[in-house]
């Protein structure tokens, strides 16, 4: 009990303080917020960091479906912190070491890149199967939406110019509308959030 | 060095791009070297951009206030620490109740200065305009409201908002799985690129 209003009482002691430099400009106090806030992040990922790599030794150490996987995950993970440890050590900085520039240009951008290049299957694929699975008129207006995009951004085709005005005048002010209506629904959500962690009414530190 | 390394990237790209025929082995080792590497690019780069210059500048400011504030991010960041020993979790508490609270603070405030602030006067501002309807039906799908009381006439009315709303959400969403998809298809383009340009020089 003493623990749960504890942290529920420092939770929302932390959100007043956060919330008064937008209301009353306090530029200091802003800033060394936002710095605390990014280096209890950094904490938080070195912990994020130990518990992955249990995660995947256990899962090794128990010869569970995959492990192979869970090995090489952890293996690359722990290779590429301590060689940008050790290129620290020598250089001051392990981000600009020769090292780990090496592995991010050819090792890391590559595969990100490779992944990104099959995500148009993916879409594609997913597009069908839902166009197959379920016909009902909300299916064929998110077509639409996707035709849309694609017809005004074939470039080197006469489509945009044939398409333009049409896009102008009726689709363009639909989606940027709908798409302002759903960013407007995530803020209320995250306001609502706040709100209600701050009144306590949930409690994201409870167990 | 480059030739090497043109001949790992280009590897790897091969492996991912083996998917296309079926989920192998192989694509699965590139997939997991994939989220290691990201892991620990990530873990490197809080260290030696965030943790690493704090300690440094711990040790060597003369500013008493500066190094006050210090000391509290150290001393709270251990007690996120803690919170990875099970019999410390008490304490681990109180740091991740500071990190969450800023957390949920910077957000609550962007969303109300930077996104629903800029987003009302962008789409009010013009008057009552397409957009503007398109932007209510969506917000009111979203089922923030709801009538309390339902009659014969208030019923049909609310259905039938509900079901241009949904329309509204169903386009918009399209729209913005045709960008994703646009902007897939270029790193399509550039992989493809890349693997015409490796392979060429592979067999000069």
């Amino acid at each position: 009990m003493f623990r749960r209003v504890l942290s529920a009482g420092l939770l929302s002691l932390i959100i007043a303080l956060t919330l008064s430099p937008y209301v009353w400009p306090q530029p200091i106090l802003r800033q060394s917020l936002t710095e605390l806030g990014s280096t209890l992040l950094a904490y938080a990922a070195v912990v994020g960091f130990f518990s992955f790599l249990e995660a995947h030794f256990h899962r090794v150490g128990a010869r569970a479906e995959g492990w192979p996987y869970s090995l090489v995950a952890a293996l690359t993970a722990l290779a590429f912190l301590l060689l940008s440890l050790a290129e620290g050590a020598l250089r001051g900085n392990g981000l600009a070491g020769p090292w780990t520039g090496w592995i991010y240009r050819y090792g890391l951008l590559p595969l990100e890149a490779s992944i990104g290049a099959l995500l148009p299957f993916f879409m594609v694929l997913a597009l069908w199967r839902l166009l197959r699975t379920r016909r009902s008129a909300y299916v064929l207006l998110f077509v639409a939406g996707v035709l849309t995009m694609l017809i005004i951004h074939s470039g080197g085709t006469l489509l945009p110019t044939l398409f333009g005005s049409f896009y102008e005048t009726l689709l363009s002010p639909l989606a940027t509308g709908g798409i302002r209506g759903i960013l407007m629904g995530v803020a209320i959500g995250v306001v609502v959030f706040m709100v209600r962690v701050f009144l306590w009414l949930d409690r994201p530190l409870g167990r | 060095m480059e030739s090497v390394g043109m001949t790992v990237a280009l590897l790897l790209t091969l492996m991912i791009l083996s998917y296309l025929i079926d989920d192998t082995a192989i694509y699965r080792l590139a997939a997991s070297a994939l989220v290691g590497l990201s892991v620990g690019y990530f873990m490197a780069v809080m260290l030696w951009n965030v943790l690493i210059p704090q300690w440094r500048e711990l040790m060597t400011t003369t500013d008493s206030l500066r190094r006050g504030l210090l000391f509290l991010e150290v001393g709270l960041g251990v007690l996120i620490l803690a919170r990875g020993v099970p019999r410390l979790g008490l304490v681990g508490d109180l740091g991740l109740a500071v990190a969450l609270g800023i957390g949920l603070g910077t957000a609550g405030a962007g969303a109300l200065w930077g996104t629903l602030g800029p987003q009302l006067m962008a789409g009010a501002g013009q008057g009552i305009t397409l957009g503007l309807v398109a932007t209510l039906l969506a917000l009111l799908t979203a089922q923030f409201y709801r009538p309390p009381a339902r009659g014969r006439i208030l019923n049909p009315i609310w259905t039938g908002i509900q079901a241009l709303g949904r329309a509204v959400w169903a386009f918009a969403l399209g729209t913005l799985f045709g960008s994703a998809l646009i902007t897939g298809i270029s790193l399509l383009i550039g992989r493809a690129e890349f693997l015409i340009q490796a392979l060429s020089q592979w067999w000069r």
